[in-house]
């Protein structure tokens, strides 16, 4: 059953890489992170909670259009040949996630470079090693649950693609401003729960100088959290509803 | 021995039954066709068989755990070439590197495709992106094989070798189940064809008379028989499948040579 997970998300991988898909996402985000840190000094810790969000936003879209690249005809043959729905569909996960991890090394060692390519005057103190991993695991948090979310509304999840991409939008729009949100209504705490803490991190650290690995792993794990369980929402309703 | 059964299998697509309350058994190594008009629900069938499509209600059993391949009615372009693509499927079958760059060599040689193995899919034709879709299903021997409209698109010589192949598979003892609309397909590949008339599964019986097309040559200034036609620079001849064989002797007497029969529907 491994071996053919990992086939099928070798296959994958292939057919998103060599398709056209990733490359406006990815020009929008070397873009984004090269007119952010053209900018100095920058704060290391806030700078890596605006990034963050904007590769959440970045993710939501990548999510989307992992979902209209796929064709029925192909998802058939690959869901008969591999005879494992399960594999199938961890798969398709574990897919978004090399693609998380991806754009997280990206986002997270830009400023690294940057950093080296400024003779280290990019951030008002030094850049530890600590800081790096720190923003990968949150970062890679916010890719994944991005991700999870913006496929979440899958063709054979919702066949109505207008309706589903405003849905997408509408979730993402929620989640973005869920902490405004929260703090003028505080009674739709009861419903945005359901939306991955993507605005989180930017409550607990505010100004702060350094990360803590305490609060980072817990971010961390609860962003996978929801990635995780929007995925397999997503697939059982998939399996549910077949072709 | 029963290999797939259908229990009171039933579809609605829109209020609309394309499937009433179909039960039948299929057994192993059988090669079934299925035909009758568009939307009348052969590929839906297909497909329930194949678990892609969820019955309204009713089940499937199987036997045992089977091995689908499935050559659908429209392959879709992927950014790959197609010697990536079946690679790919190769792998995901479980064969060795080596077997899998063998069996495409083989493979795209027969379909005339060895060419074209290099070149991205999206600059590819329909009918070529047809044999891809064929091909990868001939990458290893599945326990049944699902061909919806397998034929479309595919040139004369390619339908030949697809025939040759499907029934080596038949040989093999491999299920075949099939929705399409040509006689000469189902006449050379399968046993058993039905049809689906208002969600019903029924035997398929022709609707008329089966009738020839004799391409014949006038090699001694023969008498033209009524219902002799100018085709090309001999004669073609309408014929009833009953009068076929004395008609045939009676014209080779008469001194005419026989250049060809087909089926009139494939003619």
């Amino acid at each position: 059953m491994m071996k053919k997970t990992v086939s099928l998300v070798k296959t994958q991988l292939q057919i998103y890489f060599k398709g056209s898909t990733f490359i406006m996402p990815l020009i929008v985000s070397v873009i984004f992170l090269y007119t952010m840190y053209t900018i100095k000094p920058q704060q290391i810790v806030s700078s890596y909670l605006v990034s963050s969000v904007f590769l959440f936003f970045v993710m939501v879209w990548v999510g989307l259009s992992v979902n209209s690249g796929e064709n029925i005809v192909t998802e058939q043959i690959l869901l008969l040949r591999v005879q494992s729905v399960s594999s199938y569909y961890t798969s398709k996960v574990i897919f978004l996630v090399c693609i998380a991890l991806l754009a997280d090394v990206l986002y997270a060692l830009f400023p690294v470079i940057q950093n080296i390519l400024n003779g280290g005057d990019m951030f008002t103190r030094q850049m530890l090693v600590s800081d790096v991993i720190n923003a990968l695991l949150l970062q890679g948090g916010s890719a994944f649950a991005g991700a999870a979310l913006g496929s979440l509304l899958h063709p054979r999840v919702m066949k109505n693609r207008k309706l589903a991409i405003v849905l997408t939008v509408f979730f993402t729009t929620l989640t973005l401003t869920s902490t405004s949100l929260t703090a003028v209504f505080p009674a739709l705490k009861a419903i945005l729960w359901v939306l991955p803490p993507v605005m989180l991190p930017a409550e607990i650290y505010g100004k702060a100088e350094y990360f803590s690995w305490g609060s980072m792993g817990a971010l961390f794990a609860a962003l996978i959290l929801y990635g995780i369980i929007y995925s397999i929402i997503k697939s059982i309703i998939c399996h549910r509803n077949k072709f | 021995m029963e290999q797939i059964r259908l229990e009171n299998i039933t579809k609605n697509f829109n209020g609309r039954c394309v499937l009433n309350q179909v039960n039948h058994t299929f057994l192993q190594g059988q090669s079934i066709a299925f035909m009758g008009h568009n939307g009348c629900g052969k590929s839906t069938l297909l497909k329930i068989i194949a678990g892609l499509v969820r019955p309204t209600d009713g089940r499937v059993h199987y036997s045992s755990p089977v091995l689908f391949h499935y050559v659908p009615e429209k392959f879709m372009p992927l950014p790959l070439t197609a010697r990536s693509y079946l690679k790919r499927m190769g792998e995901l079958d479980g064969l060795e590197q080596k077997a899998i760059g063998g069996m495409i060599e083989v493979l795209g040689e027969e379909f005339f495709l060895s060419e074209l193995l290099d070149v991205p899919m999206k600059h590819l034709s329909k009918g070529t992106l047809q044999k891809i879709g064929v091909i990868q299903a001939f990458m290893k021997k599945p326990d049944i094989l699902l061909l919806d409209e397998p034929l479309s698109g595919q040139d004369t010589a390619s339908q030949k070798v697809f025939i040759q192949k499907v029934n080596k598979l038949r040989s093999e003892g491999v299920t075949v189940f099939m929705a399409c609309h040509e006689q000469s397909l189902v006449d050379a590949v399968a046993e058993e064809t039905y049809t689906i008339q208002a969600g019903v599964l029924t035997a398929y019986l022709p609707d008329k008379e089966k009738r020839y097309v004799l391409i014949l040559e006038n090699g001694q200034n023969s008498q033209l028989w009524e219902g002799m036609e100018r085709f090309g620079t001999g004669y073609r001849l309408l014929i009833g499948e009953d009068e076929a064989q004395p008609a045939i002797l009676r014209l080779l007497e008469n001194g005419w040579k026989l250049r060809g029969m087909y089926d009139e529907k494939d003619s």
